[in-house]
C-alpha cells in the first residue's frame, strides 16, 4: 500500500494535543467501545431484528416467517411442481378471503392472506383471475390424498405434480378453508 | 445444488472484477482485490438493463454475454488508464490472489453450508420475489425499477440462475468487503503515524468493535439493501481519499496522474453501486460526487481525472435509467417515478457540470480553494436546505426529524451505537483541541453530514417514518457506521500519536 514512512513526515502534521488530554481523550474513547460492547453483551440477542434463520429456499424462509401471508411464495413454489415454470396459475374471485386465517396487519393497513399481486412475481406473472369454485368436495379431497402423489409444502400447502406440461394449474382449498391445493383442472373431472 | 450455486456466483464474480481491472493493478495493489468482487457484482445489473428491451430470455448464454461484453468495456476503459503506467511500479504478489480468493470463497461456502441467512417482508416479497420475476422474464418491471432498486432483484436473478436457491451468499460477503476496507483505511491512516504493531493493533481493534455491534451483524446476513449500500459508499469514499490525499494524508498525489485515475475510476464504479442498489440511491450518490469535487478543489486535482470518475458514475446509472425509459416509457413507480429520475440525473449533470465549470473561471477556483471556502460553501448551502425544507414542510420536517432522532437512540434497535458515535465524533471538540492539521478528517466528518443532510431531505420531502426499527431512516442511517468507525480510527492514531510524541506540552 502506499504510504510514506513515519520518520519522513513533518512535524507539522503531528496533532497538537497535550499528553494528558490525550490520555483521557483515549480513557473515554476505551470506555465508549468497551462500554458499546459490554452492554451489547449484557442485552442478549436484539429482538428489533429478525432472529437468524437456516434456510437455502425461498419455502424454507417463507415457512420460518410470523405472517400469515408467507403462504403466498409457497404457493408459488407449488405452482411450479403442479405445472413447471410455463404454466399459468389460476386463482379464484374471492381468494383474497378464500383461507380461513385471519389477515395481516402489517404497517397500518390490513393485507390479505392470499394475495395474487404478491404471487404473481414470483411465477413470471403467469397468473389470471378465473371463475371456478375453488372450494374441494370431501370426496375429491379424500381421492386425492389417496393417489399417494401429493407433495407437501410448509403452512398446509400441497401440489399435485403434472405429467408434461399442464398449461394451466388452480388453486384450492379444502372444505374448512386451512389448507391450499394447486392442481390441474382436469385432475378433478376424472374420477374424483 | 443450490449452496454451488451461490458459491459460483461469488467465483464468476470475483474473476470478471479481477479481469476488467486487470491494467489498474499496480497502483491500487490490496485496493485491486478489495475492489475486485464488488465492481465485478455491479456489471450484473447493466447486464438485466441491456438485456431487458430487447426482451431477451434470462437464461445463461444471454446473460453471461451481457456480463463478458460489458466487463471486456471496463477492462478496455482500465486499460486506457493504467496501460501507460511505468512498469516500475509495484506489482500485486501472486500469493494475494490465492490468498483473497481462498477468502472470499471459504466465507462463500461457509454461508452456503451453514444456510444462515436473515430475512423479513422485504428480503422475500421485494427482492426474491422480482429477482424470480426477472429470471423468469428477463425484464425490468416497473416495480424493480421504480420500488426496489435493479440492483438486488439482479443478484437474486443470476444466483437463481447459476443454481442457488436462496440467495444468501453476497451479503455477509459484502459485510466483509466493509471490514477489509475500513482495515485497510485505518491501517494505511495509521502506519505512518504509529509504526506497524500500533498500527496493526488500532486498525484490528477498529474493525472487531464494528464487528462487533449487533447492528452489524443482523445486517451481515439481512437480505436487503443496508450491507450492500455501505459496502459501496465506504468503497467509493475510500477510493476518493486515495485518490487526492494518499492512505495517510501524504500529500504527494495531487489528484491527477494515473495513481489517481486508478483510483478515481473505481470510486467511480463503486458510487455507481451506491446509486443502484436503492431507489433512492440517485439522491445519495451526491455524497461521493461533492467529497471529490471538494477534494479536487483542496489539492488542485486535474480535471480529466475527475471527468473520469463523473464519467464512470453516470454511465452505469443512465444506461440504467435509460434502458427502462425506453422500455417502459415514463414509469410511475411507487418509490421513485420516471419524472422524478430524470429530474434527479439533470440535477445530478447540473452539479457535475458546475464542479467542472468552476475551472473555467480561475479566480472562482483559487478562491474556493483557499481556506477551504468550496467546503464552508457546501455546508452553507445544506443548512439553507435545511431551513427551506422545515419553512415549506414544517409540520413533515418536526415529525420526520423527531421519528428519527428517537429511532437512532431509541427505538432503532441500535442500542448504544448512535450513543457511541456521537461522543467519539465530540472527543475532539471536548477537548478545543489543535486538532491534527490533516485534511482528511475534516472531509470524512463532512461525509457523514452530508449524508445525513440528504436522508433528512429524502425522507423530510418523502415520508415522515415511524419509530420503528424497520423504519426506512433507521435503516439507512447504517451506512454510514462504517465510516464513523472509520473515523474512530483516525480519532484513536491522533491520541495515540500525541500521547507517544508531545512529551512537552503535558
Amino acid at each position: 500500500m502506499h504510504h510514506t514512512s513515519g520518520s519522513s513526515r513533518s512535524a507539522a502534521d503531528r496533532p497538537h494535543v497535550s499528553r494528558s488530554a490525550a490520555v483521557a481523550g483515549l480513557l473515554l474513547l476505551g470506555l465508549l467501545l468497551f462500554g458499546m460492547v459490554g452492554h451489547e453483551v449484557r442485552s442478549g440477542r436484539n429482538t428489533a431484528f429478525p432472529a437468524p434463520i437456516r434456510a437455502s429456499t425461498v419455502v424454507e424462509v417463507a415457512a420460518q416467517g410470523d405472517r400469515a401471508r408467507m403462504v403466498n411464495p409457497i404457493v408459488a413454489a407449488a405452482a411450479d411442481t403442479a405445472g413447471g415454470r410455463s404454466a399459468i396459475l389460476e386463482l379464484p374471485a374471492d381468494h383474497r378471503t378464500l383461507l380461513d386465517v385471519d389477515p395481516d396487519d402489517f404497517g397500518g393497513t390490513v393485507q390479505a392472506t392470499l394475495n395474487s399481486a404478491l404471487i404473481s412475481p414470483f411465477v413470471g406473472g403467469r397468473i389470471r383471475v378465473a371463475e371456478y369454485d375453488a372450494v374441494l368436495t370431501s370426496t375429491a379431497l379424500e381421492a386425492l390424498q389417496r393417489s399417494g402423489s401429493l407433495v407437501a409444502y410448509p403452512r398446509d400447502v400441497w401440489a399435485l405434480p403434472a405429467e408434461g406440461d399442464a398449461g394451466t394449474v388452480r388453486l384450492y382449498v379444502d372444505p374448512s378453508r386451512t389448507q391450499v391445493y394447486v392442481l390441474e383442472p382436469a385432475v378433478l373431472e376424472g374420477s374424483w | 445444488m443450490a449452496a454451488s450455486g451461490g458459491m459460483l456466483l461469488t467465483v464468476v464474480t470475483l474473476l470478471a472484477g479481477w479481469a476488467c481491472m486487470w491494467p489498474l493493478r499496480p497502483t491500487l495493489g490490496w485496493g485491486y482485490h478489495i475492489a475486485a468482487y464488488p465492481v465485478g457484482l455491479v456489471l450484473w445489473p447493466l447486464a438485466a438493463a441491456v438485456l431487458s428491451p430487447f426482451g431477451s430470455p434470462f437464461d445463461s448464454g444471454a446473460v453471461l454475454a451481457g456480463y463478458v461484453a460489458l466487463a471486456a468495456v471496463v477492462w478496455l476503459l482500465a486499460r486506457s488508464i493504467g496501460g501507460s503506467l511505468p512498469p516500475a511500479q509495484g506489482q500485486v504478489p501472486a500469493w494475494t490472489y490465492l490468498a483473497w480468493g481462498t477468502l472470499l470463497v471459504a466465507a462463500s461456502a461457509i454461508v452456503s453450508l451453514t444456510r444462515w441467512t436473515s430475512a423479513a417482508y422485504d428480503s422475500v416479497f421485494h427482492y426474491e420475489a422480482w429477482g424470480q420475476w426477472l429470471h423468469q422474464t428477463g425484464t425490468v418491471s416497473v416495480q424493480i425499477i421504480g420500488d426496489y432498486g435493479i440492483f438486488i432483484p439482479t443478484i437474486h436473478a443470476v444466483d437463481t440462475l447459476l443454481g442457488a436457491g436462496w440467495t444468501s451468499v453476497p451479503y455477509p460477503l459484502l459485510s466483509l468487503h466493509v471490514l477489509a476496507v475500513v482495515l485497510a483505511a485505518t491501517y494505511g491512516w495509521a502506519r505512518p503515524r504509529l509504526g506497524l504493531p500500533f498500527s496493526r493493533l488500532l486498525a484490528v481493534g477498529t474493525v472487531v468493535f464494528l464487528a462487533a455491534t449487533t447492528p452489524y451483524l443482523h445486517h451481515t446476513l439481512y437480505v436487503h439493501s443496508h450491507m450492500i449500500t455501505a459496502a459501496y459508499l465506504v468503497l467509493a469514499i475510500w477510493c476518493i481519499q486515495r485518490a487526492y490525499l494518499g492512505a495517510a494524508d501524504d500529500a504527494d498525489l495531487p489528484g491527477s496522474g494515473h495513481a489517481s485515475m486508478s483510483w478515481l475510476f473505481v470510486a467511480g464504479l463503486a458510487s455507481a453501486g451506491f446509486a443502484l442498489t436503492r431507489t433512492d440511491g440517485i439522491a445519495y450518490v451526491i455524497v461521493p460526487i461533492i467529497v471529490a469535487a471538494l477534494l479536487r478543489l483542496e489539492t488542485g486535482g486535474s480535471r480529466p481525472a475527475y471527468v473520469l470518475f463523473l464519467a464512470t458514475v453516470a454511465v452505469p446509472v443512465i444506461v440504467v435509467y435509460g434502458s427502462a425509459l425506453l422500455d417502459l416509457g415514463v414509469w410511475d413507480g411507487r418509490k421513485l417515478t420516471g419524472s422524478r429520475a430524470i429530474i434527479t440525473l439533470c440535477v445530478l449533470t447540473l452539479a457535475g457540470v458546475a464542479t467542472v465549470a468552476v475551472d473555467a473561471v480561475p479566480r472562482v477556483r483559487r478562491l474556493l480553494a483557499e481556506q477551504r471556502r468550496g467546503l464552508f460553501l457546501v455546508v452553507a448551502a445544506n443548512i439553507l436546505a435545511l431551513l427551506g425544507l422545515a419553512a415549506m414542510r414544517p409540520d413533515g420536517f418536526a415529525e420526520a426529524g423527531r421519528n428519527m432522532l428517537i429511532n437512532l437512540f431509541s427505538t432503532g434497535g441500535y442500542r448504544l451505537l448512535w450513543f457511541v458515535i456521537l461522543g467519539i465524533i465530540l472527543i475532539p471538540f471536548l477537548w478545543r483541541y489543535r486538532w491534527s492539521p490533516a485534511r482528511w478528517p475534516v472531509y470524512l466528518l463532512y461525509t457523514i453530514g452530508q449524508f445525513f443532510v440528504v436522508a433528512v431531505l429524502v425522507h423530510g420531502v418523502a415520508h415522515p417514518g415511524r419509530l420503528s426499527p424497520a423504519d426506512s431512516f433507521t435503516r439507512v442511517a447504517f451506512h454510514v457506521v462504517p465510516l464513523a468507525f472509520w473515523y474512530a480510527g483516525i480519532v484513536s492514531t491522533t491520541l495515540v500519536q500525541a500521547v507517544r510524541r508531545s512529551p512537552s506540552t503535558g
